[in-house]
């Protein structure tokens, strides 16, 4: 597929104009790392954003940055750290899951709405999206939202960009929401919990007052941990607390920044976690309810999985063999949402990556994307097909 | 003055029919009001300098009930306005002569609290304040909170993507809903999110929250409920000069500190409330901040005196630690009825709402002061400094002819400054009719346009809340087809 590079906004609206006057589709790339997350298309041509980097202002004391879409995540977190912030969603890097060796853009990462371990308490990449600049399919220059945290003038777009996966506009130019890097950082880990006992844990713990930020459950290892973050006093203090409120759990040990930092990484990535299953879900259900889902799955298969977001978050590996294992009828006894995250591209195309949509929401969507792309040249079917 | 499209003389000549079959579509016999002392109550919201008589208001009591509602009216071509309890500062709920009003008033049940995953449900009409009330028994909060909390509608709130004193830790509505239902102008029920987090699919839920009841009309809603901290307490902190208070909220922010509210008043709001409530602020000074953490009481103390260290760089006149719940309540109680104060002071206040990068503070609110005094009306201001969401409160006195046209136009000249210095019209009020002609300020044509589009997929014959957010044409709402 012939590859059309955009390294300015100027350029990416010739181009979609382009597309739209000739009706033919264009697939939207940032640096291309989640090219295997999603639907398989076949465009007649392909956007490459890559090019579009930079960031294009940083103020510390106003917490928000403003980068090009295509700048790497990486580059943004550099600049943020020297002014002691950072993108407090913890936006994830799936390489070496997916087996790409392409970095996360800062657009791919809001398009798909992809967010780490503190997303249970700070809020969905979506959350810290506050402004945008975009091409739509119509190649239409437009803009929304702004650099400031509150701002309810007009439609909130943003929400919308974040999560359609290229298929409505393609980003140029984004501002975030940051927050500062706490001083100190403790993760507190239980060992030996069965998936019950752990949600028990986690609910306890995010129960308390006493602010919790991540908290995750992976029965592979037997841990099961919760992390406080803030000055560091108040970090000692809320730890002890912690410890007595979850003294019943067994024996408690804390670990301080460095090595629980590692941890939050490899609940993050997912990767080590999941030891390299050929088929990976993600599924986001109600806190509690993680636990019941998974038993049933092992009722028919064998299954690996593990919790994140206090148990909101259950990432499922099956085996290639097992790819029949029908993870949403399942799921549909407790209710939520699974996306087939990773898969061999045969079996991307014979389930339907993501959830279904009601005929309600269904309408709705095809109408949004008519709204922004009449022509259906954007990422066309890249979620839905004819959507 | 703000033009409302004519009333439609075909709709408003068929009153009785239309009022007779909404009543055939309403079990409660007091639910379809139609008589004018009756209807008085509706003809206003928090915007009270303008007035407009609907054709008539349904007060449904179920999901069902609001989609025949809006089922029969979109097939009769009938605008509708939807309405919480009428405290939006926008004109939001300003209803149109040719428009039923749809009031969530009776629909005010908590469905379910699920205390193990921290959702709380509930219909529309329950107030802000009621969700919080349910739940803090059991020391769980809902975190936003609106200045008007005990009476505006979690419905309202969802509507505007209202804010309050303590977003600049816990986020707007937005951040904090999981899910909603929602009944289309066409009378079809969708659900948007649920218990869990985050969409597969496109955000519509995010689309919704802020779409200014013009997109349909959420029946349940089921939002995040929190623990609440151990305690919280303010330091309030006075300035001999706006620029000082402005540089130390900057200071602060940068520090890493992220207090759960900075909130600013400067002389004349001070004044205003002290007179009103004893609260104890500082006379002599020219700004006040009152700056909020929370935690233990030592954790308090760590955090406020990291706080004060700072804003002692910064030339404090006056500075004062709460040190238990009742000075908490002194310092809280002048800044919550601060706007009420004002009112005691003049006959009549316009409340601003633009946001600022807050860096941008002092020049700002100095640019504020040099348009009071070119239109020579005075600005009481009062704002969340932490996230920079000001509230200029333009004084006046609508008996005298002419002014609030020109309050209206300082108004516009204040938001104006705001948007030139990077920052936006409204940071948590809404568009509605009063800020409507401003929007091409913001945005352009393509801008408004792909605003509109969206518009059209959820309500293509524009009668959810017309005459809102977009700029009229001609006196005419401004359609545009979605595709």
């Amino acid at each position: 597929m012939p590859t059309v590079k955009a390294t300015t906004a100027v350029e990416a609206k010739k181009i979609i104009q382009e597309h739209n006057s000739s009706g033919k589709t264009i697939e939207v790339l940032g640096q291309g790392s989640k090219r295997t997350i999603g639907r398989c298309i076949d465009c007649d041509n392909q956007l490459d954003l890559s090019g579009l980097t930079g960031v294009n202002f940083y103020e510390q004391s106003e917490m928000v940055v403003s980068a090009k879409a295509g700048t790497p995540v990486s580059e943004i977190t550099k600049v943020l750290a020297e002014g002691g912030q950072r993108l407090a969603f913890d936006p994830p890097s799936y390489a070496a899951l997916l087996g790409s060796s392409a970095e996360p853009s800062i657009g791919g990462v809001l398009a798909t709405n992809l967010s780490g371990p503190s997303r249970l308490s700070k809020g969905a990449a979506r959350d810290h999206f506050l402004g945008v600049e975009m091409i739509n399919g119509r190649g239409e220059q437009i803009k929304n939202g702004g650099r400031v945290m509150k701002n309810v003038t007009g439609y909130d777009l943003c929400k919308l960009m974040a999560g359609s996966w290229g298929t409505l506009a393609a980003m140029t130019d984004v501002t975030l929401k940051t927050l500062p890097i706490q001083e100190s950082r403790v993760t507190l880990f239980a060992s030996g919990l069965s998936d019950e006992s752990a949600v028990q844990f986690m609910s306890v713990a995010l129960g308390s007052p006493f602010d919790v930020v991540t908290a995750a459950h992976v029965p592979g290892r037997s841990q099961t941990a919760v992390q406080i973050e803030g000055l560091e006093k108040s970090v000692a203090y809320r730890i002890e607390e912690l410890k007595l409120a979850l003294a019943s759990f067994g024996e408690l040990e804390t670990i301080g920044n460095e090595e629980g930092d590692a941890f939050w990484v490899e609940v993050r990535e997912v990767n080590s976690l999941l030891s390299k299953k050929d088929i990976v879900w993600k599924v986001s259900t109600t806190l509690t309810a993680g636990p019941a889902l998974v038993n049933e799955l092992k009722k028919q298969g064998d299954v690996a999985a593990f919790y994140d977001w206090g148990g909101g978050l259950v990432w499922i590996g099956l085996d290639e063999n097992q790819s029949g294992l029908d993870i949403r009828a399942a799921l549909a006894l407790v209710g939520g949402q699974a996306l087939l995250f990773k898969a061999p591209e045969d079996i991307r195309k014979r389930l339907d990556v993501f959830d279904p949509l009601a005929p309600g929401n269904r309408m709705l969507s095809e109408g949004v994307k008519r709204a922004f792309d009449p022509k259906a040249v954007l990422n066309p079917g890249r979620q839905f097909e004819g959507i | 003055m703000l033009q409302l499209p004519e009333a439609d003389p075909k709709i408003v000549s068929r009153k009785a029919e239309i009022v007779s079959a909404l009543r055939s579509l309403i079990s409660a016999d007091d639910a379809v009001i139609d008589k004018e002392d009756e209807l008085r109550p509706f003809e206003t919201d928090g915007l009270a300098a303008y007035r407009q008589m609907p054709l008539a208001v349904v007060l449904p009591s179920t999901t069902e009930e609001i989609s025949a509602v809006l089922k029969y009216c979109n097939d009769q071509r009938v605008n509708v306005v939807a309405r919480g309890a009428g405290t939006s500062l926008a004109g939001g709920a300003l209803p149109l002569g040719d428009a039923v009003i749809l009031g969530v008033s009776k629909m005010k049940s908590i469905l379910e609290i699920d205390y193990d995953n921290r959702t709380a449900t509930v219909q529309a009409g329950v107030t802000n304040i009621n969700i919080t009330n349910a739940v803090s028994p059991d020391g769980f909060f809902y975190a936003p909170d609106p200045s008007s909390q005990l009476a505006c509608t979690i419905a309202g709130n969802i509507g505007m993507n209202s804010g309050g004193a303590h977003c600049l830790k816990y986020g707007v509505t937005t951040n904090n809903v999981l899910g909603l239902k929602v009944a289309l102008m066409d009378g079809s029920i969708v659900e948007f999110g649920g218990k869990h987090l985050d969409a597969n699919s496109y955000d519509l839920m995010g689309l919704f929250i802020g779409s200014e009841g013009m997109m349909g009309v959420v029946t349940e809603i089921t939002v995040r409920i929190l623990r609440s901290p151990e305690g919280a307490r303010p330091v309030l902190v006075g300035f001999n000069a706006n620029e000082d208070a402005g540089a130390c909220v900057a200071a602060i922010i940068a520090s890493g500190i992220i207090p759960v509210a900075i909130e600013f008043m400067d002389r004349p709001a001070i004044h205003a409330a002290e007179n009103f409530t004893n609260a104890g602020y500082p006379l002599d000074v020219e700004a006040m901040l009152i700056i909020e953490v929370e935690g233990s009481d030592e954790e308090i103390d760590d955090q406020l005196g990291k706080i004060t260290s700072i804003a002692k760089d910064f030339n404090p006149v006056s500075l004062k630690v709460s040190y238990n719940e009742t000075e908490s309540a002194a310092i809280w109680k002048g800044r919550k009825s601060a706007f009420g104060a004002v009112g005691q002071i003049s006959p009549d206040y316009l409340c601003m709402d633009g946001t600022i990068p807050t860096s941008r503070l002092p020049e700002v609110l100095k640019g504020i002061q040099a348009i009071s005094d070119k239109y020579g009306l005075q600005v009481a201001n009062i704002f969340h400094a932490g996230d920079g969401n000001l509230h200029p409160l333009v004084l006046y006195n609508g008996n005298k002819p002419g002014e609030l046209e020109r309050v209206e136009e300082m108004g516009a000249e204040i938001l104006q400054l705001c948007v030139d210095v990077g920052g936006c019209l409204t940071g948590e009020h809404g568009v509605g009719i009063e800020k409507r002609d401003l929007m091409p300020i913001m945005f352009n044509k393509d801008d408004l346009d792909q605003m509109k589009r969206l518009k059209s997929v959820f309500d293509p014959q524009w009668l959810l809340n017309p005459a809102k957010v977009f700029p009229l044409e001609d006196g005419q709402v401004a359609k545009m087809e979605a595709a």
